[in-house]
């Protein structure tokens, strides 16, 4: 992928973090159960969107890195 | 010898050495304010990763955090979310500024922003909102180095002795390295603090629960409203969606805006290692969960903590550790509060002096440093006083100070991607929206809150700023092309 395509994905990325961390977006992430690893699934899956921008974020510098000299 | 003497032994030797760390990190560093403020733009990667990781791993986070967790449940989740949408756009903000700083020689946020934007008076508002900004939230934490301190010694050191020495060291180590021991000693704090949240926070659910599900299970058995979002308020009612959702946004776009992080953009070493950073940093808010598991450990507990923010060191006290080991999980405790206090009083006193005195008197460079450094005091005992005086209600003043810090986005967004705005447009747009912010928080101080939907002031002074700008700035005669070309 071009380090353009990957920028956008980060873009688009952040808003749908954003939709899903606030009302309305919120209230579908919002249950408590299952537990995963212990954690309340609304917890978890927060941590899951964190982790996700990590590898995004990750592959953006490591795209950026390629196209530099 | 007593358990109390041994716990304060321990957080001694621990105070001993964030102090040799911080003077002995100095040595290097020029004698410049460049090198003062900016650390001569050396700063690596794992400094850098710790410096901007141990300014949010603040007494908030660490003493806050589980108190939140621990009264208001699910409320504390925001806390988690603003972090990563807050931290991306300095990306590329963040590499911008620092090539700006390079170029024209920039050590703070405000002469970023003057310099497309020439004006005095801009430079001063900033810097005057600034330090208001800053003052509670250095209060903030000496009170929690002072509080850990006073519960630990179990009274023997009681919080204003606490908070002096504690802050006692951290001034020095400020005075005498600037930046450069800000950087180091974080490095260090950051270390501990990480391998404490995480042991304590794995080991609390465990030894008195069974594990993280079975203590969730028991809440949610007991106190299912905790673990549903958006949690409760203070008073123990429902938060409201439209307060939780403005504060996750107020937070992300004010979290790079804190001038003592936003300035550090002028110390990375290289580009790169500020990407790095940014990249890196999310990992921070998942250090943040054993943060609230602490918390949430003490929700069944039979006894309660005298206010929600003591329940980590209360929490620590009860659980039956030997003296050594609470010693140390207090350091950490301490770490958190000293590793942000210290950032916040050098970057008070650096934008009093380069803001709001340089653009009228010039001074040499040997001047400066040393009138930064007699500020460094000054902002240290004004928060010092109101540490030690009951009555002040901080975590308000600090959730507006998040309302002030948050308006200064729109400007150094302008200021680097908005060849069109103007000086006009920006001054009207950061009087209108700090007004803004400011009437809505008298309103509710006042007891008649105006705020519509619970959303945060901070997000209304945004919604009123960003247009104010755009529209000023379009009815304006735009700036030469010479001019801000500059800042391309």
């Amino acid at each position: 992928m071009s380090v353009k395509a990957v920028r956008w994905c980060v873009a688009v990325y952040m808003l749908i973090f954003l939709a899903l961390t606030t009302w309305p977006g919120v209230t579908l992430i919002n249950r408590i159960e299952p537990f995963v690893l212990g954690l309340p699934l609304n917890l978890f899956l927060i941590a899951v969107l964190i982790l996700g921008g990590l590898a995004l974020l990750t592959a953006l510098f490591l795209s950026e890195k390629r196209e530099r000299p | 010898m007593e358990r109390w003497q041994i716990i304060t032994l321990v957080i001694a030797v621990y105070l001993a050495v964030t102090l040799m760390i911080g003077l002995l990190s100095g040595r290097r560093a020029s004698k410049s304010v460049a090198g003062y403020v900016a650390g001569d733009r050396d700063f690596g990667l794992l400094v850098m990763y710790f410096v901007l990781g141990a300014s949010v791993f603040s007494a908030f986070a660490f003493l806050g955090g589980p108190g939140w967790a621990y009264s208001r449940g699910a409320a504390a989740f925001y806390i988690l979310c603003y972090g990563v949408i807050g931290i991306a756009p300095y990306y590329f903000i963040g590499p911008k500024a620092a090539e700006m700083g390079r170029r024209h020689g920039y050590v703070t946020q405000a002469q970023l922003i003057c310099g497309r934007f020439p004006s005095r008076g801009l430079s001063v508002m900033i810097a005057v909102l600034t330090v208001a900004a800053f003052i509670p939230y250095i209060t903030l934490q000496m009170r929690g180095a002072g509080i850990v301190i006073e519960a630990v010694t179990e009274g023997n050191v009681p919080l204003w002795a606490g908070s002096a020495i504690a802050y006692g060291i951290v001034t020095i180590y400020v005075l005498f390295s600037g930046v450069a021991a800000v950087g180091w000693t974080n490095t260090f704090q950051g270390i501990f603090m990480l391998t404490i949240a995480w042991s304590l926070g794995l080991y609390l659910p465990i030894s008195l629960y069974g594990g993280v599900g079975d203590m969730f299970s028991r809440i949610l058995a007991e106190r299912p409203e905790l673990l549903s979002m958006p949690g409760l308020t203070a008073s123990g009612q429902p938060w409201s969606w439209g307060g939780y959702s403005s504060a996750i946004i107020v937070s992300g776009v004010g979290l790079m805006m804190w001038p003592h992080l936003f300035m550090k953009a002028f110390t990375a070493r290289t580009d790169d290692t500020l990407r790095k950073t940014v990249v890196l940093f999310p990992t921070f808010q998942l250090f943040l969960i054993p943060v609230f598991l602490i918390g949430f450990a003490g929700v069944l507990y039979s006894e309660k903590p005298d206010a929600p923010d003591f329940i980590l060191p209360f929490m620590i006290l009860n659980a039956d550790l030997p003296a050594i080991v609470v010693g140390l999980f207090c350091a950490g405790a301490l770490s958190a509060s000293m590793s942000t206090g210290d950032s916040l009083m050098h970057a008070a006193a650096s934008v009093t002096v380069e803001d709001g005195v340089r653009p009228y008197k010039e001074l040499s460079d040997q001047a400066r440093r040393r009138l930064i450094q007699g500020l460094v005091l000054v902002v240290g005992t004004i928060a010092y006083i109101f540490a030690v005086s009951e009555g002040v209600s901080l975590v308000v003043l600090l959730l507006t100070a998040y309302g002030i810090i948050c308006q200064l986005a729109p400007p150094i967004v302008a200021a680097l991607y908005w060849p069109r705005a103007t000086t006009a447009g920006v001054i009207a747009g950061f009087v209108a929206g700090s007004g803004t912010a400011a009437f809505f928080f008298l309103s509710g101080y006042f007891g008649n809150d105006l705020r519509p939907y619970d959303l945060h002031e901070g997000f209304l002074g945004l919604a009123v700023h960003i247009p104010v700008l755009i529209v000023v700035s379009l009815l304006t005669q735009a700036q030469p092309e010479s001019h801000h070309e500059q800042f391309a």
